[in-house]
C-alpha cells in the first residue's frame, strides 16, 4: 500500500508509478494537516482501458480481444453499452457479471438511452476521436462450466477510422488491433437496409472495408469474423430478402478467407417501445465469442516477475 | 482488537444500525449471541447520541464528511468465548460515494480495511438501483427519474448532459466492492450484507428472503457476489434499525409503546426466521 500527499492532482505518470508499487521515499511523506492534505488511495479511472492496463488484466486469466468494427451509426458502442445493460438485469447467454475495470465507461455509454438524460429517444454518445482509453473490460463467469472466468475486451474506436480505412491502405493498414483480436465483429447498419436509397450501398461498403482489410493482413485465414445485421426490430420481409442475398454475396466471396464467417441478425437495443427486451439475437452469438476457442492469457500467475518493460512488450504483441 | 468494517453509501442505514447494536448490548434486555463482556461503562459521547436519537424515534443526521467515528465493543459469545473487542469505523457515507465520483479512498480507511477481517455492506432498500431506459417509460418518466436523483436541480426537463452522479446506484456499488476488494492483500474475506430499512419489504412480504430481493434489485451486485464466493463469503440479512418508517406516525406510537424496546428492531437472516438479536450479524463472523 503506497502513501500519497495529495495537494494537487497527481500527473499520469505518477498515478502509473504508484499504482505499481513503487513508494515514495519516507522523507517526502508528510503527516496531513488539512483536508485538502488528507492522503488518499487512487482507484483506476473507469473509463476505458489504455494498452498497458490491458497487460494486467490479460496475466490475471483467458481473456478475449473482441474488436468492434462499423461505419458511423452502425450500432457498436450501442452493442456494447447494450450487453452491459443486459448483464445490470442478470445473467446473459450461459454468463454471469463478475467485474469490469470500465464500469464508468459503460454506465457513461448507456447514459443517451435512459430517461433520467432528458430525451425521448433513445441515443448513444459517439465514441470521441480523441479517446485514448479504447478497452472496455467486462469479467464473466461461466454459469456452465464451474470457476472458469473470462475476460473480455472490446475495442470501441470511432466509425471514421473505418469509413477511411475503406478508401485508405494507410488508414485501413493503422487497424492493427484487428488482426490480434480473437473476434472480428462487423456492423452492418440496419437502419440503412431498410432504407431504400442507403440500402445498395451496404454491402458494397462492406465488401469494401473487407477488402482493404485483407489487402492490409489485418483479416485472414486466422480470422474469426462475424457480420452483425444490427438494428433488425425494424426488418420487414422484403429487408430479410436482400440480407438473405447480402449475406450469400458476402460468404461466396469472403468464406474461403477466414477461418470462420457467421451472420445474425441483433438488435442490441430495440427502438419500439415496448419491445423491452435488450441484446435480441445476441445470445448465441455472444455464447460462441466468448466460449469459443484462442483466449489470450500470456504468462498467467507471472506477472510479478515481468519487468514493466516486458510487460509493455508483451502486450505490443498482443494487440498490434 | 478484531476490525469489523463497514461500509455504505449515503442514507444506507449505518448509524442506525449501530444505534440500535449498541442499546441492544448495552441494556441487554433480550439474550443476544454475542454479549457484553464487562461492566465498564461507555465513554462515548458518539454512542450516545446514536442512542439517544434513536431512542427518540428521530431520523439519525448523516454521518458529516470528515467524522471518523470509532465504535469499540468489548463482547463474549460461543463463537468467541474468550471475549474480542470489536471496532467499528463509522464514516460518512460520502466517503463511498466519492470512490465512485473522485475515483479516491482515503487512505486511512482503506488501511483500516486492508487490516480488518470482515466487512458489513449496508444496502437500503428504499433506494432506487437501476435507472429506467426511455423505452421503458411513457410520459411520467421525468418525475420517475426526477425521485431518483436526491438533487432535483440536477435534472430538468432538457436534455441532461452526463455526469458521474447520473450513474445506476447498483454500478456504484458493484465499484465500491471492487474497491474494497483490491485493498485487501488477502482476497479471501467475510462479508456481511444488510439490506436495511427491511421493514419496508417485511411489511408487505414476510416470504420475501434476503436473496430474492438482491437478485430482482440488484442483480448486477448480486452475480458479482456469486461470482467471487469462492473469496467472499457472503451472508445476507435484512434488518430494521428503527422497526418502521418514522414518518408512519401510527407505527411509531405502537412501537414507543414497547416496554422492551430491544425488540423494536428485527432481523432477517437468509435462511432463517425473523429475530431480534442484531448481533447475529457480527457473530456470524466468528462462528
Amino acid at each position: 500500500m503506497t502513501q500519497a500527499v495529495v495537494n494537487e492532482p497527481l500527473s499520469e505518470e505518477e498515478l502509473i508509478d504508484l499504482t505499481e508499487g513503487n513508494e515514495l521515499p519516507i522523507d517526502e511523506v508528510d503527516e496531513p494537516l488539512y483536508e485538502s492534505e488528507k492522503a488518499f488511495h487512487f482507484i483506476w479511472n473507469g473509463e476505458g482501458l489504455k494498452k498497458e492496463d490491458v497487460a494486467d488484466i490479460s496475466v490475471s486469466g483467458p481473456t478475449k480481444l473482441i474488436a468492434v468494427v462499423g461505419s458511423v451509426g452502425s450500432g457498436k458502442t450501442t452493442l456494447v453499452a447494450s450487453l452491459f445493460l443486459r448483464f445490470q438485469q442478470g445473467e446473459f447467454a450461459g454468463f454471469s457479471f463478475a467485474g469490469s475495470k470500465t464500469l464508468v465507461g459503460f454506465e457513461q455509454r448507456c447514459f443517451e438511452s435512459m430517461a433520467i438524460s432528458g430525451r425521448n429517444h433513445p441515443d448513444t454518445e459517439r465514441t470521441s476521436l480523441n479517446a485514448k482509453d479504447n478497452f472496455l473490460h467486462l469479467e464473466l463467469l461461466s454459469t456452465s462450466v464451474s470457476s472458469t472466468v473470462q475476460h473480455v475486451l472490446f475495442y470501441d474506436v470511432t466509425g471514421e477510422q473505418y469509413d477511411d480505412a475503406m478508401n485508405s491502405r494507410s488508414a485501413a493498414a493503422s487497424l492493427k488491433f484487428i488482426a490480434n483480436a480473437d473476434v472480428v465483429l462487423f456492423l452492418v447498419d440496419g437502419e440503412k437496409i431498410v432504407n431504400k436509397k442507403t440500402r445498395q450501398l451496404e454491402p458494397f461498403d462492406c465488401s469494401r472495408l473487407l477488402e482493404m482489410l485483407i489487402e492490409t493482413n489485418k483479416l485472414g485465414s486466422k480470422s474469426n469474423v462475424t457480420i452483425l445485421f444490427s438494428k433488425s426490430d425494424l426488418f420487414e420481409n422484403a429487408d430479410l430478402e436482400f440480407l438473405e442475398s447480402f449475406e450469400r454475396q458476402i460468404s461466396e466471396r469472403y468464406r474461403a478467407s477466414f477461418k470462420s464467417l457467421k451472420f445474425s441478425k441483433i438488435a442490441a437495443r430495440p427502438l419500439q417501445e415496448g419491445v423491452g427486451e435488450l441484446c435480441l439475437g445476441l445470445d448465441e452469438p455472444f455464447r460462441n465469442w466468448i466460449a469459443g476457442e484462442g483466449s489470450k492469457c500470456f504468462k498467467a500467475n507471472q506477472s510479478s516477475l515481468l519487468s514493466s518493460f516486458e510487460k509493455h512488450a508483451e502486450i505490443d504483441r498482443f494487440i498490434t | 482488537m478484531s476490525r469489523v468494517c463497514i461500509a455504505g453509501l449515503p442514507d444506507s442505514g449505518k448509524s442506525s444500525f449501530l444505534a440500535a447494536l449498541a442499546f441492544l448490548i448495552w441494556h441487554g434486555q433480550i439474550k443476544t449471541s454475542l454479549t457484553r463482556n464487562n461492566n465498564s461503562g461507555v465513554d462515548n459521547s458518539y454512542i450516545d447520541k446514536l442512542q439517544r436519537s434513536y431512542l427518540s424515534f428521530e431520523k439519525q443526521e448523516r454521518t458529516k464528511l470528515g467524522d471518523n467515528n470509532q465504535i469499540v465493543f468489548s463482547l463474549i459469545g460461543d463463537g468467541c468465548p474468550d471475549g474480542v473487542e470489536i471496532s467499528l469505523l463509522d464514516v460518512s457515507g460520502e466517503i463511498y460515494n466519492e470512490i465512485w465520483t473522485e475515483r479516491r479512498f482515503p487512505l486511512d480507511l482503506a488501511e483500516d480495511f486492508k487490516h480488518s477481517e470482515c466487512l458489513i455492506l449496508f444496502i437500503s432498500v428504499k433506494a432506487q438501483y437501476q435507472l429506467a431506459a426511455i423505452t421503458e417509460t411513457t410520459a411520467g418518466l421525468q418525475t420517475i427519474n426526477k425521485e431518483y436523483v436526491e438533487d432535483a436541480s440536477i435534472v430538468s426537463d432538457e436534455i441532461t448532459t452526463w455526469n458521474l452522479g447520473l450513474a445506476s446506484k447498483q454500478t456504484m456499488l458493484v465499484e465500491l466492492m471492487q474497491c474494497l476488494v483490491s485493498c485487501k492483500e488477502s482476497y479471501a474475506f467475510s462479508v456481511n450484507i444488510v439490506l436495511s430499512a427491511w421493514d419496508e419489504v417485511y411489511d408487505k412480504d414476510k416470504n420475501m428472503t434476503p436473496k430474492e430481493w438482491l437478485s430482482h434489485n440488484l442483480p448486477l451486485l448480486d452475480q458479482f457476489l456469486f461470482a467471487h464466493s469462492q473469496h467472499l463469503r457472503v451472508k445476507l440479512y435484512g434488518v430494521s434499525a428503527q422497526g418502521c418508517d418514522l414518518e408512519d406516525e401510527e407505527k411509531v406510537d405502537e412501537l414507543s409503546k414497547k416496554f422492551t424496546s430491544c425488540e423494536r428492531a428485527y432481523v432477517c437472516p437468509e435462511g432463517e426466521g425473523m429475530h431480534h438479536d442484531l448481533t447475529a450479524v457480527i457473530s456470524s463472523f466468528f462462528d
